[in-house]
């Protein structure tokens, strides 16, 4: 059964006199306890989708369109009174600047102790930093950090601590928005394995947002490709990464310089991200694909539903019509 | 044989201000060991990567070559000169036969000049090109070098009218048109897009190669500096602790240090199941080290020795060192406690 599905959602920010399509039509669906990696370059709305399924964008200045079914519910029709009980208990996230999500004038436990209230105001002090503190367990940290303040934490105790938050109420669905992004290998990859250790033992759904696609590779089971506020390519990792159909896929892990095997030439796409307050007749990619033709820039490519749930968008996919890859 | 850079025993220290380290007003101040003793010796023509997580000193010492910073203590030749006396006594010559490209394309430039203002400046403060009109040829025929074509479009454009791509480029070309001897490149990628990032480094690849530039390649990308350099250097907290032909020490590490950064880099093949060697502990920083091992703390395979005394680098073969005990342990046969069997 799906948890999250997503269905045409479209995101528009208005600013002065531009529309800029921030999302376009993007629908897929999460399943419960699956693992769903949304890679793209930066403009590419990936932080924009996530945004718009924690309703937090700006109202006056952006237009949300589409259905979003969160547990038999729908996230954009509830007033905000009924989101608001939702939000963390149910739905939380961990942003990329962890630095920027505390209070440099509090403690870190008596943040924690005062953001358990929101939700629980009834519960006893003694029974909140019980619960504070076996958070600080789950994601290694020592019971010291309770008294220190944010600007005595590293980068990865600091990402930590937002995990934590975020593990807060035990949530369904966590986001992470490029949690990992600012740490150092060797910290980041520690905490990817900690987070995967966490989310089979609270049995949570975890939607990754990055732009490195070896994160992905690495922890995720579904990835999500995403390109100027389109979805282009959709389905499990091993198959996506392994054969990818799209091309730009194709061309984003042939961008990769690889570790074994030969020092082969790496692969470079010429042009850049398009305007996205002018969209293009066909195809977004259209103008920077090695194999569009005429059809592709005249005509928008329909998204094509595969085995294993796989999406792609293009017109020639998968080898059709002689395009070798 | 002339080295392109050839740096002894540099040593770089940074006084930390106000704390004390112990009780009392006159305790001794902490200094911070940014850059502790490097050696370094790179031929000319030659592409070498720097390695090391944040805080292990690799961007100080991309800025000491540079003088942006002034060294405590230790040498450095650059083309055969000592840059101390270099610099005093032939500033421009000095900056023109080494360059810098930053990190950071946004912050690199004055945002109220145009990219003709910015390309022409360098080439008035050096006195190339005599006309206005040989210096503007000298500018179209860069741009059109680092793929920024039509070139005359971006002439009177704006830095913030431009993606971080092209000002990567602008910088690269900005360095480049000195046609200096050596280039010091500060992460240049890591700002930039996946799909951009691999034609910046194509096109830095093919200029250092054509202009026989020597490249310093500073990031903390594994698979980056193993597609861009000949030679690899691996720091921790300021020193070097492995150094090599890059495929030597990426694929046959022999320091603890390199094989637990090799072993967390992520790929993105997806069928490869990589044995990751857990190292413990935060990354710790560079003040009060102690006399053994700096990385001793948190290794998986240290013992009494390595907390003692700092170990000497050791040649495994003609080209590849590392600093580590255990190195000297298994080429001793008397010892075989010493074999460390590692995945």
């Amino acid at each position: 059964m799906s948890l999250l599905s997503i269905k045409n959602a479209n995101v528009i920010y208005k600013v002065k006199d531009t529309e800029i399509h921030a999302v376009n039509d993007v629908s897929f669906e999460v399943e419960q306890q699956d693992s769903v990696g949304i890679v793209g370059e930066s403009g590419s709305g990936k932080s924009t989708l996530a945004m718009m399924i924690l309703r937090l964008l700006p109202k006056d200045t952006s237009v949300t369109e589409g259905e979003i079914e969160f547990d038999d519910r729908e996230l954009l029709k509830m007033t905000e009174e009924e989101f608001d009980k939702l939000r963390w208990t149910e739905l939380a996230a961990v942003f990329q600047k962890s630095m920027n999500a505390l209070s440099p004038v509090h403690r870190i436990g008596h943040q924690m102790m005062n953001i358990y209230k929101v939700h629980c105001p009834n519960v006893s002090k003694l029974e909140t930093k019980k619960r504070v503190l076996e958070l600080f367990r789950m994601v290694n940290l020592p019971e010291r950090v309770f008294h220190l303040y944010q600007h005595e934490l590293s980068g990865g105790m600091m990402q930590r601590v937002s995990i934590a938050l975020s593990l807060m109420f035990n949530p369904k669905l966590i986001i992470m928005d490029e949690a990992t992004t600012a740490l150092d290998v060797i910290t980041e990859s520690q905490i990817l394995e900690e987070i995967m250790k966490l989310q089979k033992e609270l049995k949570l759904t975890r939607l990754m947002i990055t732009h490195d696609m070896s994160i992905v590779a690495n922890t995720c089971r579904k990835v999500a490709v995403m390109y100027a506020g389109c979805l282009l390519e959709y389905g499990l990792v091993t198959d996506v990464i392994a054969s990818p159909r799209h091309p730009y896929t194709i061309g984003l892990l042939k961008s990769f310089p690889n570790f074994k095997g030969e020092r082969a030439e790496i692969y470079s796409m010429d042009g850049n991200l398009p305007d996205l307050s002018r969209l293009p007749e066909g195809c977004v990619f259209a103008p920077r694909c090695p194999y569009a033709q005429k059809k592709c820039f005249t005509c928008p490519p329909q998204t094509v539903t595969y085995e294993n749930g796989r999406q792609v968008m293009c017109h020639f996919e998968g080898g059709n019509n002689g395009i070798q890859y | 044989m002339e080295y392109s850079i050839k740096v002894t025993r540099l040593y770089k220290h940074f006084m930390q201000r106000g704390k004390r380290s112990g009780q009392g007003l006159f305790a001794p101040k902490k200094t911070v060991k940014a850059v502790d003793g490097i050696n370094l010796f790179v031929k000319p023509g030659e592409i070498i990567g720097i390695i090391g997580e944040s805080g292990c000193g690799k961007s100080t010492f991309g800025k000491l070559l540079i003088k942006l910073e002034d060294a405590s203590k230790g040498e450095i030749w650059l083309d055969g000169r000592e840059i101390g006396e270099f610099y005093k006594n032939d500033r421009l010559l000095f900056r023109r036969t080494v360059q810098m490209v930053f990190q950071n394309p946004f912050d690199t430039f004055d945002p109220r000049f145009t990219i003709r203002k910015i390309l022409t400046e360098t080439l008035d403060i050096h006195r190339i090109g005599e006309t206005e009109q040989e210096k503007l040829e000298l500018v179209l025929k860069g741009l059109n070098e680092v793929g920024l074509c039509p070139a005359e479009e971006y002439l009177d454009r704006y830095p913030h009218e431009l993606s971080g791509g092209q000002l990567q480029r602008i910088s690269i070309l900005r360095a480049m048109l000195l046609k200096p001897k050596v280039l010091i490149s500060d992460e240049p990628v890591s700002m930039l897009d996946v799909s951009v990032r691999a034609d910046v480094l194509k096109m830095l690849k093919r200029l250092a190669r054509e202009n026989g530039t020597t490249l310093l390649f500073i990031s903390h990308d594994i698979n980056t500096v193993r597609y861009i350099s000949d030679r690899v250097a691996v720091m921790y907290l300021g020193r070097i602790v492995e150094e090599g032909i890059a495929d030597e020490v990426l694929h046959n590490p022999q320091h603890p240090y390199t094989k637990a950064l090799i072993s967390n880099c992520s790929s993105i093949d997806v069928f490869e199941k990589r044995e990751k060697i857990q190292v413990d502990g935060e990354p710790p920083s560079p003040i009060d080290n102690g006399p053994g091992c700096y990385f001793a703390p948190r290794c998986f395979c240290a013992y009494e020795l390595c907390n003692e005394t700092y170990p000497e680098t050791v040649y495994i073969n003609e080209t590849h060192c590392a600093a580590c005990h255990r190195i000297h342990r298994m080429t001793d046969e008397k010892d075989p406690q010493g074999e460390i069997h590692l995945s």
